[in-house]
C-alpha cells in the first residue's frame, strides 16, 4: 500500500489485441465497439493472431516457438520499453522487475501439448513445447530477453489477475526493491474452449518513480495512484482483504456519466485477466481522468469471492 | 513503518511418503522413498515416478486432483492453526503451482479422452462436466475460496518449481505491510503426465533414482502433492494464545534472466535470492545451520545451486548441512517448496536434518557437505530452504526455531 | 571411408540444425560453439531429439554434457554407433 501521492507514473504502454498493436488502436476499437449494438456479453471469443516473433526479434533463434501469449508479452515489452525511451545498454538490470497477470495463463500451450501427446504419443513432442506449458513463461522468457533480473512475477486470480500483477509491481518499487517494473497482463484462451466468452489480448506499461521519469526527461503518460490492503482514500470506504462486497469494474471517464463508465466496464471485462492492464492502455489513451478497479465475475463461473479492491486512477496527460 | 514480524501457527502435507505432515516426516527421517513405476499415464510410456497412492477424498469429486490436493491442504492447515471460525473464513488463500487443473482441463476437450481413459487413470476425472472450472491457472485457488466457502482472496502464485517459496513470501508480505493478520499459502501440484513426458524430452528425468548431489545423478523423478502454511502477524498470534511452529525470518525473490529452462551456470539468480533472504533477516551466512536445497538431482541443477551456494556461504559452505528432500520424495512441481517449507518446520522442532536418501558419492566438484544417506542431529536455529524454476524465478526462504 | 562417412553425418546433423532453428546452413559454422550461433540449450536438445529420431540413434544425457559445437555432437554421434 502506498500514498496517494502519485509517486508512480507510467511512461510506456504496449499492447496487442484483436483490434491491433498499440494503445491508439485500442481505443479507436473501443469507440468502434460502443457504437455497435451488441448483447451484454459478447457470445463469442475474439482472437489475436500469433505475432511473428521472427519479425520483431530477428537475431532470436527459435523465437516463434514461444506461446502466443509469451509472444505477445515480448512484442507488448517492446513497444513499451521502446516507448519509454529506456537506455537497455545502460540501464542497470537488477532493479528492473516483471510482473505478469493471466486467468488463463498456458492453458492453451497444455491444450496443444496434450493433443499431441494423446494422439502421437511422447516422441512427437519437441523439448521446446515443454516450457511453454508453465504459466510463468511468459514471465520468464521476457526477463530472460533482456536480462531484467530484479524480480519477476506471474499471478492468476480470474478477472483481478493483472490488477494484483500491477499493484504487485508498484509495491516493489515503493518498497524500493526494484525501480522500474514492466507489469500488465495476457490472454489466451483455449481452442476449443467452448462456455467462455472473452477478447485474447495483451497490455503492459512500464512503471517507474515520477523522479525518475522526470530526471530522465521520460514521457508520463499517466499517473498511478492506487491503493490495496486497507488503506484507500476515505470517500471510496473499501477495505482489502475484501469481504462479500464488489464493486463494479469501471473507468470513469466522466464521473457524471454512468453510461459511459458501465461501457467501458464491459468491455474490458471481456479481458479476463488482463482486463486492468488493458483498461490502463485504454485509459491512456484516451487522455481524460480515467479510473479502473477490479471487478467480481460471478455470472459465468461459481463466483469469485472476495474481490481484491484496486484502483488505479489515470490522470491524462496535460501536454 | 517497521515490517510485523511473521510466524508459522498452523501447517500440513499431503505427499507420496504420508498423508500427513506427521507421517511424511517420520518417513523420511526412516528412510523411505516414495518412487515406484509410473502408473495411470493416459499414453504410452514407462519409466519411475512419486505418485500419491490412497488419495481419495469424499465430497470433492468435481474438482480435478489438483484443486483436490489444494483444498484439503489448505483446510487441513487451517485447522491446524486453531482460527476462531469467523477469522478462518476471512483468510487469504495464496496456492503456488505449476499445472494447477490445465491437464484436466485439457482431457476433458480432447475426443480421444474416452479412448484413452479406462481402468486406473494418473489423472482423476473431475465430475464437473464444466471444464472452464478446472481447465486454467485461476481454477486451483478459486476451487479452495468456493469449496471451503472462504471470502478472503484467493490467488494462485503459478512460479512453477518454485511457486510454494513464492507464495509464502508474498503472503508474508501482506503481513508485513500490515493487510492482513493471517493468511494461508503454500503449492499444490497433481501428478503431471505432462511434466513426466516434458522433462523426459528434456532428458532431465531420472532412469529409476533421484540422486541429488551425487556425482553419478541422472534427472529428477516428477511426484505431486501439497502443503501449506498459516502464516501470522507475531502480535496477532501471542494475543490468541495460537501455537507458533516457527517464525518466518526472511525471504528472498531473483530471477535469472538468462533462460527459460537452463539455469544461470553461475547460480547469479540462486545466489541473489539466498543473499536478499539473509539480508532481510539479518542473518549471517555462518548462521544458517542447515540449507534444505532445491536439489532435483538434474546435473545442470545440482552443480549451479552448489556452485550459488559456495559462493554465498564461502568458508562456510564445507560445514553448513546440505541435504536435498526430493530424493525421497520426488518432485512435486509447485508444492515442492512448500513441503520442503513445512520438512524445515519439523526439522527445526526435531532438531534433525533429514537426508538426501540416495546420494552415494557426493559429486567431487562439489565444495558443500551434503548430508546422505541418513540424516543427522543437529543444532538447529535457522535453516534455508530453495527453490529454483523455469523461467528463471528463484525465491529461498529462512525459518527461525521458536522458542 | 570413415572421414566419408563423418562427412555424410555432419551434413544430415547441418541440414537438421538449419530445419529445426530455421537458421541457414551458411550460418551453421561445424567449429563455433552453438551459443554463438544463438541456439540456447533448449534449441539444441530440439535439434538432438529431431537427429535421434531421423538417425535412430539415442544420445543419453550425459553425452551431452560436453557438447559444444557441431563437430563435438557429430563426435558423440559417431563414437555412440
Amino acid at each position: 500500500m502506498w500514498r496517494d501521492t502519485g509517486q508512480l507514473c507510467v511512461t510506456g504502454i504496449g499492447t496487442i489485441t484483436p483490434l491491433g498493436i498499440g494503445a491508439a488502436s485500442l481505443w479507436d476499437g473501443y469507440e468502434r465497439w460502443c457504437r455497435v449494438p451488441r448483447p451484454s456479453i459478447l457470445r463469442e471469443i475474439q482472437r489475436v493472431q500469433k505475432p511473428s516473433g521472427a519479425a520483431h526479434f530477428p537475431d532470436k533463434v527459435g523465437i516463434d516457438h514461444l506461446s502466443k501469449s509469451s509472444l505477445c508479452v515480448c512484442v507488448s515489452a517492446q513497444q513499451a520499453i521502446q516507448q519509454s525511451g529506456l537506455d537497455l545498454g545502460r540501464l542497470n538490470k537488477t532493479r528492473v522487475g516483471v510482473s505478469i497477470g493471466s486467468a488463463f495463463a498456458s492453458a492453451n500451450a497444455v491444450q496443444e501439448f496434450s493433443e499431441k501427446i494423446l494422439k502421437e504419443g511422447p516422441e512427437s513432442i519437441e523439448p521446446v513445447m515443454f516450457p511453454n506449458t508453465v504459466s510463468n513463461a511468459a514471465a520468464g522468457y521476457l526477463g530472460a530477453m533482456y536480462g531484467f533480473t530484479g524480480l519477476n512475477i506471474t499471478f492468476s486470480a480470474g478477472i483481478n489477475s493483472s490488477s494484483i500483477a500491477i499493484s504487485y509491481a508498484c509495491e516493489a518499487i515503493v518498497q524500493n526493491i526494484i525501480d522500474i517494473a514492466i507489469a500488465g497482463g495476457v490472454e489466451e484462451f483455449v481452442d476449443g474452449q467452448d462456455s467462455v466468452n472473452g477478447i485474447e489480448g495483451c497490455s503492459l506499461i512500464v512503471i517507474e518513480r515520477v523522479q525518475d521519469a522526470t530526471h530522465r526527461s521520460a514521457p508520463q503518460l499517466g499517473y498511478l495512484a492506487s491503493a490495496i490492503a486497507g488503506e484507500v482514500s476515505k470517500e471510496r470506504e473499501v477495505s482489502w482483504p475484501a469481504t462479500m462486497n464488489r464493486t463494479n469494474y469501471g473507468g470513469l471517464i466522466d464521473r457524471s456519466n454512468r453510461q459511459i463508465s458501465e461501457q467501458v466496464a464491459e468491455f474490458i471485462a471481456q479481458f479476463h485477466g488482463a482486463s486492468t492492464a488493458i483498461g490502463c492502455a485504454l485509459g491512456i489513451a484516451s487522455k481524460q481522468p480515467f479510473e479502473i478497479r477490479s471487478a467480481s465475475w460471478d455470472e459465468v463461473v461459481p463466483p469469485l469471492k472476495g474481490s481484491l479492491i484496486f484502483t488505479v486512477q489515470l490522470n491524462g496527460n496535460d501536454a | 513503518m517497521k515490517r510485523a514480524r511473521v510466524v508459522v501457527t498452523g501447517f500440513s502435507a499431503l505427499t507420496c511418503i504420508g498423508l500427513s505432515a506427521r507421517k511424511m516426516w517420520q518417513a523420511l527421517i526412516s528412510g523411505r522413498c516414495g518412487a515406484s513405476p509410473v502408473e495411470g499415464l493416459p499414453f504410452e510410456s514407462s519409466g519411475v515416478a512419486c505418485q500419491i497412492k490412497g488419495f481419495e477424498p469424499d465430497g470433492i469429486e468435481e474438482f480435478d486432483r489438483a484443486s483436490q490436493l489444494a483444498i484439503c491442504g489448505v483446510r487441513d492447515a487451517l485447522e491446524d492453526a486453531k482460527l476462531d471460525r469467523d477469522t478462518a473464513l476471512k483468510v487469504p488463500v495464496l496456492v503456488g503451482t505449476t499445472m494447477s487443473g490445465f491437464f484436466a482441463g485439457a482431457l476433458a476437450r480432447t475426443s480421444t479422452t474416452a479412448a484413452m481413459l479406462s481402468g486406473e487413470s494418473a489423472v482423476t476425472m473431475p465430475t464437473s462436466d464444466n471444464s472452464v472450472r478446472y481447465g486454467y491457472c485461476s481454477s486451483i485457488s478459486e476451487a479452495v475460496i468456493n469449496h471451503l466457502g472462504l471470502s478472503g482472496v484467493g490467488i494462485t502464485v503459478p512460479t512453477a518449481c518454485s511457486a510454494g517459496n513464492y507464495a509464502i513470501a508474498i503472503g508474508a508480505q501482506y503481513i508485513e505491510r500490515r493487510s492482513c493478520e493471517v493468511v494461508v499459502c503454500g503449492g499444490a501440484d497433481a501428478f503431471s503426465p505432462i511434466a513426466f513426458a516434458g522433462f523426459s524430452r528434456l532428458k532431465a528425468m531420472a532412469a529409476e533414482i533421484c540422486r541429488p548431489f551425487d556425482q553419478d545423478r541422472d534427472g529428477l523423478l516428477v511426484s505431486e502433492g501439497s502443503a501449506f502454511l498459516v502464516l501470522e502477524n507475531i502480535s496477532s498470534a501471542v494475543k490468541r494464545g495460537a501455537h507458533i511452529y516457527a517464525e518466518l525470518a526472511g525471504y528472498g525473490m531473483s530471477c535469472d534472466g538468462y533462460h527459460i529452462t537452463a539455469p544461470h551456470p553461475k547460480g547469479a539468480g540462486a545466489q541473489l535470492a539466498m543473499e536478499r533472504t539473509l539480508k532481510q533477516a539479518g542473518v549471517r551466512p555462518e548462521e544458517v545451520d542447515y540449507i534444505c536445497a532445491h536439489g532435483t538431482g538434474t546435473f545442470a541443477n545440482d552443480r549451479m545451486e552448489a556452485e550459488a551456494i559456495q559462493t554465498v556461504f564461502g568458508g562456510a559452505a564445507c560445514t553448513v548441512p546440505v541435504s536435498s528432500i526430493k530424493s525421497s520424495l520426488g518432485h512435486a512441481m509447485g508444492a515442492a517448496s512448500a513441503i520442503e517449507a513445512v520438512v524445515c518446520i519439523l526439522a527445526l522442532q526435531h532438531q534433525f536434518v533429514p537426508p538426501t536418501l540416495h546420494c552415494r558419492y557426493p559429486d567431487p566438484e562439489f565444495a558443500i557437505r551434503v548430508v546422505c544417506g541418513t540424516g543427522e542431529p543437529a543444532e538447529l536455529t535457522y535453516v534455508l530452504s530453495n527453490a529454483f524454476a523455469f523461467g528463471g524465478n528463484n525465491a529461498a526462504i529462512l525459518l527461525k526455531r521458536w522458542s | 571411408m570413415e572421414t566419408l562417412k563423418s562427412d555424410a553425418l555432419r551434413e544430415q546433423v547441418i541440414d537438421i540444425t538449419a530445419k529445426i532453428t530455421s537458421l541457414s546452413r551458411e550460418v551453421i559454422n561445424v567449429d563455433v560453439p552453438l551459443s554463438k550461433i544463438g541456439i540456447d540449450s533448449l534449441m539444441a536438445l530440439s535439434v538432438v531429439a529431431a537427429i535421434e529420431k531421423q538417425l535412430k540413434v539415442n544420445i543419453p544425457e550425459k553425452r551431452l554434457r560436453g557438447i559444444k559445437t557441431i563437430n563435438d555432437l557429430v563426435a558423440v554421434i559417431t563414437d555412440g554407433k
